[in-house]
This record gives C-alpha cells, sequence and structure tokens, in this order.
C-alpha cells in the first residue's frame, strides 16, 4: 500500500518508515501539514498515518483541509499520537468524523502495532 | 512563595518532565525493536537520548532539592567559558544525532561571576537539549544550537539561542503562566520539549533573577544574568 506518514520527529519517522517497508509498503514520509497536501497532491494515498501533533498546524486542522478536497474524503486516516485521544478537543466523535479509523496512542504503540493496523486495512482497499 | 504555590510548581514541572521522557523512551523501545526485526541498531543514539533523559531527571530532582533546602545556595566565583565548554561538550552527542550543530559563541572576556556550578552547568544543558529537539520537532533544515555570552548593565548574559524568531519576552511570561495547565504553553517549542526550559528557569532561580528572552548575534534565545564577582574584579 502507499502510505504517507506524517511525523515530525526525524528518529520516529524514520523508524515508522523503516518498519512499514518491511512489510512491503511505499511510505512517503513528510514533517509537516503543509508538505504532506504536497504530497498527496502528487501521489495519492492508499493510508495516511498522522501526528495530531505537528509544527505550526495541529493535526485536527491537516484533516478539516485533507477533507475538503473530495477526492480524498474516502481515504482512511490513522492517528498516531504523542497526545491521547482524550485530550483531543471533540474526541473520538470529532476524530470518526474526519474520517479517523483508528487512534493510536505513539508511548503504548509497538511498530508492530502499527504495521498490524494497516495490514487490517487492506481488503477494505483492495 | 506559599507551600502550597510551591507543591503546585513542583507538580507541574513534573508533569512536563513526564511529557518530554515520552520521546526519549519511546526512541529506544522503538530503536530495540527495530533490532528485533533485524534492522540495524544505532547503539549511539540509544545511548545519547538515555543519557539526556537521565540527566533532565537529575536536573528535576536537583531543582526540587535546591528549592527546598532551608539554606542559601553557597555561590562560588565561576568562569562562564569554561561552564559553556563543558556544556558544549555534554551537549556534543545528542546534537550530532539530530544534526544540529553547536557553537560557542563568546565575544570578549569576561569576569568570573558568581553562581553554582553543577546548577548552572545542569540548567544549560537542560536548556539546550529543549533548544535541540524542538529544532528537530519544527522541522528546522539546518538546525543551530549557540551557546553565547555576553556583557550587560546588570552583569554577564549566558544562554542558548537557536533559529527562534518567534521567541518573545510576552510569550516566554505568558507561557510561564501557562505552564502546567496548557499542553503546550510555549509554541515555540512543542510540548514534548518545554521541561528542560522549566526546569532550568527553576535551576536559575534559585541562584539569580531566572529565565529571560535574550538576542544574541541576530538570535533569539535564553539566557540568564549572572551577577560578575565583585571581589575578583577588584583584585
Amino acid at each position: 500500500m502507499n502510505i504517507l506518514l506524517i511525523e515530525p520527529d526525524r528518529i520516529l519517522g524514520g523508524n515508522y518508515q523503516k518498519a512499514l517497508e518491511q512489510y512491503g509498503h511505499s511510505v512517503n514520509w513528510q514533517s509537516n501539514a503543509q508538505s504532506a497536501i504536497h504530497q498527496a497532491d502528487a501521489e495519492r494515498p492508499d493510508v495516511v498515518v498522522l501526528e495530531l501533533q505537528l509544527p505550526a498546524h495541529n493535526g485536527v486542522e491537516f484533516l478539516y483541509e485533507f477533507r475538503s478536497y473530495t477526492e480524498w474524503q474516502d481515504i482512511p486516516v490513522i492517528v498516531l499520537s504523542i497526545v491521547s485521544e482524550e485530550s483531543v478537543t471533540g474526541g473520538a466523535k470529532l476524530l470518526e468524523q474526519l474520517g479517523v479509523v483508528r487512534f493510536l496512542y505513539k508511548p503504548q504503540t509497538k511498530l508492530h502495532q502499527l504495521v498490524s493496523a494497516v495490514k487490517y486495512l487492506e481488503p477494505a482497499l483492495s | 512563595m506559599t507551600t502550597s504555590d510551591q507543591y503546585k510548581d513542583s507538580e507541574h514541572l513534573l508533569l512536563a518532565l513526564a511529557e518530554q521522557l515520552k520521546l526519549p523512551l519511546l526512541h529506544i523501545s522503538q530503536h530495540i525493536e527495530l533490532a528485533k526485526m533485524g534492522k540495524e541498531t544505532r547503539y549511539e543514539h540509544i545511548e545519547s537520548v538515555a543519557d539526556m533523559a537521565i540527566h533532565l531527571v537529575d536536573s528535576y530532582l536537583l531543582s526540587r532539592q535546591l528549592s527546598s533546602a532551608q539554606s542559601a545556595l553557597q555561590l562560588e566565583p565561576l568562569s562562564v567559558s569554561s561552564v559553556l565548554q563543558r556544556v558544549a561538550e555534554r551537549l556534543e552527542k545528542i546534537a550530532k544525532e539530530y544534526s544540529c550543530d553547536i557553537e560557542l559563541n563568546l565575544s570578549g572576556r569576561y569576569a568570573p561571576v558568581m553562581g553554582h556550578r553543577k546548577s548552572l552547568e545542569a540548567a544549560m544543558i537542560s536548556l539546550g537539549y529543549s533548544f535541540i529537539e524542538a529544532q528537530q520537532e519544527s522541522g528546522i533544515r539546518k538546525p543551530r544550537l549557540v551557546l553565547g555570552a555576553h556583557k550587560s548593565r546588570s552583569g554577564i548574559v549566558a544562554g542558548t539561542y537557536g533559529n527562534h524568531k518567534e521567541l518573545t519576552a510576552n510569550m516566554f511570561q505568558r507561557a510561564k503562566l501557562l505552564h502546567g495547565r496548557a499542553r503546550q504553553s510555549l509554541p515555540v517549542f512543542g510540548h514534548s520539549s518545554s521541561a528542560g526550559i522549566f526546569i532550568a528557569d527553576s535551576l536559575f532561580a534559585t541562584m539569580a533573577g531566572g529565565l529571560h528572552v535574550s538576542r544574541h548575534s541576530k538570535l533569539s534565545g535564553l539566557a540568564v544574568t549572572l551577577a560578575p564577582n565583585t571581589q575578583l574584579t577588584l583584585v
């Protein structure tokens, strides 16, 4: 699958990319919301993996912008964040409305769990 | 400050520390997991982030010990240049991991200042680490940390400076008020890189006037003003 990974931390971004590529996925890793929009425009992703705590923007703002383009409204988004779901204003309900299919709290998510979450989406996308 | 205020301050500092420690611990955990997956292990990275995490915990404990001490802190004459040199050496490894250039910028010669060496070094290292992490979180392409000192009317200003044009005195004052109440009290720094700043502020407060926003060689940063040692100056 073609994955758009939005992760500001250089070390974590590299680690997620390595883990996902090991399982045959193609990963486009971007460190901020603006470059992620450009990347999605250049190559439509199958899945977006998103950190909510981004420089300059926050991830929820990114989601609003991303979903405003009709061609990207059905792309599943996995949130993988250092902030917990409870601390997001609007909570799980808002994230669901914005097409977030899974919320993974980063400190408690092993790399293989992220790989599994992506794998779980494969049948729906094929 | 009342006991209740002190308790709240300590609790806020601990919360910020817990937030900041998540990231290095996550780095370590992931590197181990990648090694298990047969990927190359970057032991240098594990070592440097672990060292910085330990340093932050130690600095937090030192700040708590000093603020609860009954007696006044024993200040001694110090050379700012030698302190900053040592800080640069301690930050070298972690800076290399994040491709951050460290520069020492000491314009001129300085008379010794009065300070507490252990606290000053601990605070400067915590501050520098926060600047390095914040720059990598902000996606700055050429991160740079300047450890600088210059003279001012009230003493020697020593601090850490980087590419943070938005950092203003008002913003920092507001951040101190919001500290512990807002997730990201200091917008220039991510919520996971601000503990070092507040720990440094707490350490500096025990020996000088606390941290303040400062400019040095066209860069913005956070610094402390240290009083010169008048005895040695007279000699």
